[in-house]
């Protein structure tokens, strides 16, 4: 089987993509970071960019990333929140682990959160990416009612049905 | 014919898990199997309704659809407004506010550490670059010394030269014209100059005769 095409295309592979924990909070809006192509104060943030990106926007199809390069003599990172405000983040000169955690702690959100919002690891979760489809799956849980149907007096239809005004 | 007629559990959509041990229960034809003979030539007729029953009807669809989905649309924004005034709720966002407050403050020290490590590289950078400026400047200077120095020689030279001045360009003429300078000349495979236009070479004697030197 061939290479991949392209410098390092294990970017572009789904395990690359998915394993990192780069999900930006509901309140971001617009991450955008400003580079150069040329320059050792830069080199941290075109490394970042390199490896980081395309993670980022896997994981948050929904958020605006965008890059601009070669605007300004120094780079850094903004971002544009749900009420307005912008955080603004100083790169210059930092390498890219550094530009990682920085992100990680300030816009990210935190490991518990990511936990706790994690359908597939939460057996208290039903639907489609969990582990059980519907809580009638469970054993000692009441049967699926589209088979079993329930007692008249616990359909909301009969309860609240009232024959003499209809 | 249609396979499998034994079992009882077959291409079934809506099975009851109440089984019936009696008959067998029929729910669909199998999906591999030609159409009835009864039943291949078979044109169905379309239903025609006129144009303005379909208008009609569509707009009764129309106006249903958009005020359920409004009513629908309303109620997701109350429930969620509910979500929202919760005690737990209230809470969450309070905690929250807080969290985002301490990361901004730490970012913003972030922001001023960097700034401060790039002030100091700035200076290091511009005094590097004063210093280079003055190196060069004072390079061009010497060179430019130099130049000057090769330039006078030269001029000293050529003035050495004898030029005609104005006064002297009478004489120079009288000169000229009193000793034209004659450029023939002819060379022997001796090495012997023989000079002038009608010269013949026997009337020169042997020690009279130039050698031709190489200057």
């Amino acid at each position: 089987m061939p290479f991949m095409k392209g410098p390092a295309p294990i970017r572009r592979t789904i395990e690359y993509l998915d394993r990192n924990k780069l999900v930006l909070k509901d309140r971001v809006k617009i991450f955008s970071i400003n580079y150069n192509t040329k320059g050792e104060n830069h080199e941290g943030a075109r490394q970042f960019v390199f490896w980081h990106l395309p993670q980022m926007q896997f994981k948050n199809p929904n958020i605006q990333i965008t890059t601009f390069k070669n605007l300004t003599p120094s780079p850094f990172i903004q971002c544009y929140l749900e009420n307005g405000e912008e955080v603004l983040m100083d790169v210059d000169f930092k390498s890219k682990d550094e530009i990682y955690e920085r992100v990680r702690r300030i816009v990210c959100k935190s490991e518990e959160t990511l936990k706790a919002e994690d359908k597939l690891d939460n057996p208290a979760n039903f639907g489609s990416k969990c582990q059980k489809h519907c809580i009638c799956e469970v054993p000692g849980q009441l049967p699926c009612p589209s088979l079993v149907p329930l007692p008249k007096s616990w359909r909301g239809k009969y309860k609240f049905q009232k024959p003499d005004e209809l | 014919m249609f396979g499998s007629s034994g079992s009882r559990v077959l291409n079934v959509i809506n099975i009851s898990y109440i089984q019936s041990r009696s008959k067998r229960v029929w729910v669909r034809k199998p999906l591999g199997s030609p159409m009835a003979k009864s039943k291949i030539f078979r044109i169905t007729p379309k239903p025609v309704l006129p144009e303005d029953e379909k208008a009609e009807i569509k707009r009764l669809f129309d106006n249903y659809k958009n005020s359920m989905k409004s009513i629908r649309h309303y109620f997701f924004e109350q429930s969620l407004k509910q979500a929202e005034s919760g005690e737990v709720a209230q809470m969450k966002h309070r905690l929250e506010d807080q969290e985002h407050e301490r990361l901004m403050e730490e970012n913003r020290l972030e922001n001023e550490k960097t700034a401060m490590l790039r002030e100091e590289r700035l200076k290091i950078q511009a005094e590097k670059t004063q210093q280079n400026v003055l190196a060069s400047l004072i390079k061009k200077e010497g060179e430019a010394k130099l130049h000057k120095i090769q330039i006078e020689d030269f001029l000293t030279k050529q003035m050495s030269t004898p030029f005609i001045q104005a006064e002297n360009i009478e004489k120079a003429i009288e000169d000229a014209l009193a000793n034209p300078v004659n450029f023939n000349f002819a060379l022997d495979l001796n090495g012997y100059v023989y000079r002038g236009k009608d010269t013949s070479i026997d009337t020169i004697p042997e020690e009279k005769r130039e050698r031709l030197n190489s200057n």
